[in-house]
């Protein structure tokens, strides 16, 4: 063992079931030692960390929140294929305490695929408060492998699970024989799996998993094996038991669920006192997930946080713009320097990445909100509200999360619709959910609703994200009608508990996110406000000077007064300026990147950039421009996200659809003003 | 049973956010489409169709409450929510409230004037019934715990 951990460090990889504290143990196993990437093939993120447990360096990948190890949806493959092919050395199942026995199907599914598995048995502080007692010795006797009792929030039980990793290292020990499927069926295991030892192509695979899973007719396995005589074996025992057992797979599922039962039996029990009664979740389910009343308690609830996001967050707002804005923009002009220095620090970089860093209270306040309806368990119940809804525009109730997480960001959006197991749920729902309306966005409506719509800013703002949303699901008809025809699949999602949450959970996960703002606003549009700098002080008439961004009748000589100009007309019907164009084409690479624009064309020759955007724009054109802005093509990252998932093919349907809808919806608003004489 | 006296408390103040909807409703009407003879009261009943949607909600979750079926448990559920509810509306306004005061302090810092009102804050319907709606959540708790419900 020793030889090996000097050779390559010990590969660990974190398995379990969604929300059941994953994330919370992977941070306190590698102490924020952790990076980002891709699983092959795939845009799923791959989550990887590095840690010392004791000499040994460990490496760990933390796998996507599963139920179970099918080939039906991309994040089980994934994990699947990691266990599989990546053989690591131990597998930390992590279980939810108060839901054991559901939990252990994906215990029963790593147990068979023959992996090194250690159990965390976490939350066993909520399974005790619940009144459910569990024998971790003996689950870990039933199991044949180790349980360790943690509660990850509060790093509780971290250590004996390091101490167990290890000793699994050490000492594996695998149960591939922990269902028993009956007399027939092992029959047909055993068969299959010693012609199976013989094949060289599934050389390293445990056969006994071969066996069952081709039994099943997994086409993934079926693949792997690949030899025709061995398929033919298969397929023709699975006919014979089919008539004798029903559907293989619906058996064998049935099979597992039944070992997972007799093990909790045997290693849990409900205390007297808490067999019976009501709990707080079943109060609050009563009227949360009321069908009448539960509509618009979800509506208050998410505009409470909108009210938190927005008018909260208020005065740090006004301290980043007066600091950053003011004092720091005007303190860069005053530097004994070139002025063209001062002029691309303070009305280049400053001017563009300051006018979006000012809405990083407003955006770390929204993910807050966010983060606390999730530590909650309410977004669950949102998601299980809207699922009839849903139905009405041919979605899946699964829909709505990727819908929710595009308020977030699109990119995730997108990935999550992955886990909609009917393909044509998951295409439509991949294609419509960037038009939930993104925290990149944000900047936009406030600062075109503050300029234009004063108190009515807010409102202004939040029925952006209302027509996004009715958008994204006029858009899923069209396409189910369109391109994607058939039923919708059924909506199955489990309603978790409702927890209190911690606080240093919800503050970290909402500045994991906020980060990732940050980090674009340090990186992207940095690099934008520096190039767009640069074609506003030069031009086809060669070099201009800073003072073009004070002079207009200069701007309009520069590059970006070219590029504005040239892409004009086709805004005229709208009334754009031809700033307001340009500020749209670098709005493509992101879209916080239009008001990092704005501010670096419209900021110069003093004046705030609100005063001259209420100029700029009238009531009617500004709300255009906010429409177009929350429909027209998605920014890159999203777009290749889309290609990832989809294909080049959907990525330009995405592209087109969104460019043409956002048209024609800013068209349509600007008809609306004119009949209305706004 | 829920106590006759609280269920007389929870359609009252059921009612109240009702009405306080219906102003709401009619103040954003007033304002936004030019409907009827102008705002009423709206420093208590803003013409907000966010606001509005909050005081629907409270006011038809307690009325729910006082005036449900004979089933003590759905009672009990409805008047939680429905002055939880109403609670994080009063505590939203409050942190509303500070902030705007900060907000002024951070604008008056950079030479500028800013317009701000801590009794215009502090007189909206969100204040003035969910000091109640407190209340009723205490109630309401206190009533769950004696029907056995596990917290």
């Amino acid at each position: 063992m020793e030889t090996k951990a000097v050779a390559k460090p010990l590969m660990m990889a974190m398995a379990g079931n969604p929300n059941v504290g994953k994330s919370e143990l992977f941070n306190a196993i590698t102490a924020g030692h952790a990076w980002v990437g891709n699983w092959p093939g795939v845009t799923v993120e791959k989550k990887m960390g590095r840690a010392r447990m004791g000499d040994l360096e460990v490496e760990i990948v933390d796998l996507p929140g599963i139920y179970g190890l099918t080939a039906y949806s991309v994040d089980e493959l994934v994990a699947r294929d990691h266990i599989v092919k990546e053989k690591p050395d131990v597998v930390i199942d992590v279980i939810n305490a108060t839901s054991l026995e559901r939990n252990l199907y994906l215990t029963i599914s790593l147990l068979e695929m023959g992996a090194n598995v250690v159990v965390a048995l976490n939350m066993i502080d909520l399974a005790e408060k619940k009144g459910l007692k569990i024998d971790a010795q003996r689950l870990s006797s039933l199991l044949g492998i180790p349980v360790v009792p943690t509660v990850a929030i509060e790093r509780r039980g971290v250590e004996q699970l390091r101490r167990a990793v290890l000793e699994a290292a050490e000492n594996p020990r695998r149960n591939v024989e922990i269902v028993d499927y009956g007399r027939d069926m092992e029959e047909a295991i055993a068969k299959l799996s010693s012609t199976l030892e013989t094949l060289g192509s599934v050389e390293g695979y445990e056969p006994r998993w071969l066996a069952i899973k081709l039994l099943e007719g997994d086409p993934e396995v079926e693949k792997i094996v690949g030899e025709g005589s061995v398929l033919a074996e298969a397929s023709e025992m699975r006919r014979r038991l089919e008539d004798k057992l029903g559907s293989l797979e619906d058996y064998i599922i049935g099979k597992r669920y039944e070992a997972a039962s007799r093990i909790t039996s045997l290693s849990a029990s409900l205390l007297e006192a808490a067999k019976a009664g009501v709990t707080l979740t079943d109060i609050f389910d009563e009227v949360l997930t009321h069908k009448v009343i539960g509509i618009p308690a979800a509506l208050a609830v998410l505009y409470l946080i909108f009210r938190i996001a927005f008018e909260v967050s208020a005065p740090l707002v006004d301290l980043i713009d007066v600091t950053v804005n003011g004092w720091l923009h005007d303190a860069t002009l005053m530097l004994a320097i070139p002025t063209w220095i001062s002029s691309l620090l303070a009305d280049g970089i400053i001017a563009g990445v300051g006018a979006v860093l000012v809405f990083l209270p407003t955006i770390y306040f929204f993910f807050l909100g966010l983060s606390f309806l999730e530590d909650v368990g309410y977004m669950s119940r949102l998601a299980f509200l809207v699922d009839r809804a849903m139905h009405l525009f041919k979605l899946s109730g699964k829909s709505v999360i990727p819908l929710i997480i595009g308020f977030g960001c699109n990119v995730p959006a997108v990935m999550a619709a992955r886990a909609i197991e009917d393909e044509n749920d998951r295409k439509t729902t991949a294609l419509v959910s960037p038009l939930a309306s993104c925290s990149a966005r944000l900047p936009v409506y406030l600062v075109i609703g503050g300029a234009l719509f004063g108190v009515y800013a807010g409102a202004a703002a939040l029925s952006m994200y209302v027509i996004g949303i009715v958008l994204a699901l006029l858009m899923a008809v069209f396409f189910r009608k369109v391109m994607f025809r058939g039923p919708s699949s059924g909506f199955i999602m489990e309603l978790p508990p409702y927890l209190r949450p911690r606080t240093r959970s919800v503050l970290f996960k909402a500045w994991e996110r906020t980060e990732k703002f940050l980090r674009k606003a340090g990186t992207i549009i940095f690099s934008v406000a520096v190039i767009i700098w640069l074609l506003s002080v030069t031009g086809p008439g060669g070099y201009l000077g800073p003072e073009a961004l004070g002079s207009p009748a200069l701007l309009e000589g520069s590059w970006v007064g070219a590029l504005g100009h040239a892409v004009e007309p086709v805004f005229a019907p709208m009334n754009w300026d031809w700033r307001a164009a340009a500020a749209l084409v670098f709005g493509f690479l992101a879209k916080e990147v239009v008001v990092g624009t704005m501010g670096v064309l419209y900021g110069g020759g003093g004046g705030t950039l609100m005063a001259k955007l209420a100029s700029a724009f009238t009531p009617i054109s500004g709300f255009a421009y906010m429409l177009f802005v929350l429909v027209y093509v998605p920014c890159v990252a999203t777009i290749g996200v889309i290609k990832s998932e989809l294909g080049a093919k959907y990525a330009a349907i995405a592209l087109v659809y969104e460019l043409v809808l956002a048209y024609v919806v800013a068209l349509m608003a600007m008809g609306a003003g004119a009949l209305l004489g706004v | 049973m829920i106590v006759s006296w609280l269920r007389v408390f929870s359609a009252t103040l059921g009612s109240l956010y009702f009405i306080v909807a219906l102003l709401s409703i009619y103040n954003w009407a007033s304002e936004t489409l030019s409907i009827g003879t102008g705002p009423v009261i709206s420093e208590f009943a803003p013409g907000d169709l966010g606001m509005f949607i909050i005081y629907l909600a409270v006011g038809l979750s307690l009325l729910v409450a006082a005036f449900s079926k004979p089933d003590e448990m759905r009672r009990v559920a409805f008047m939680l929510v429905g002055s939880l509810l109403g609670t994080a509306a009063l505590i939203v306004q409050l942190l509303v409230a500070i902030a705007g005061l900060a907000d002024m302090y951070v604008l008056a810092m950079a030479g500028e004037e800013a317009e701000f009102s801590l009794a215009l804050e502090l007189v909206r319907a969100e204040v003035i019934l969910g000091i109640p709606a407190l209340i009723a959540l205490k109630f309401a708790f206190s009533k769950a715990r004696a029907l056995g419900v596990r917290f």
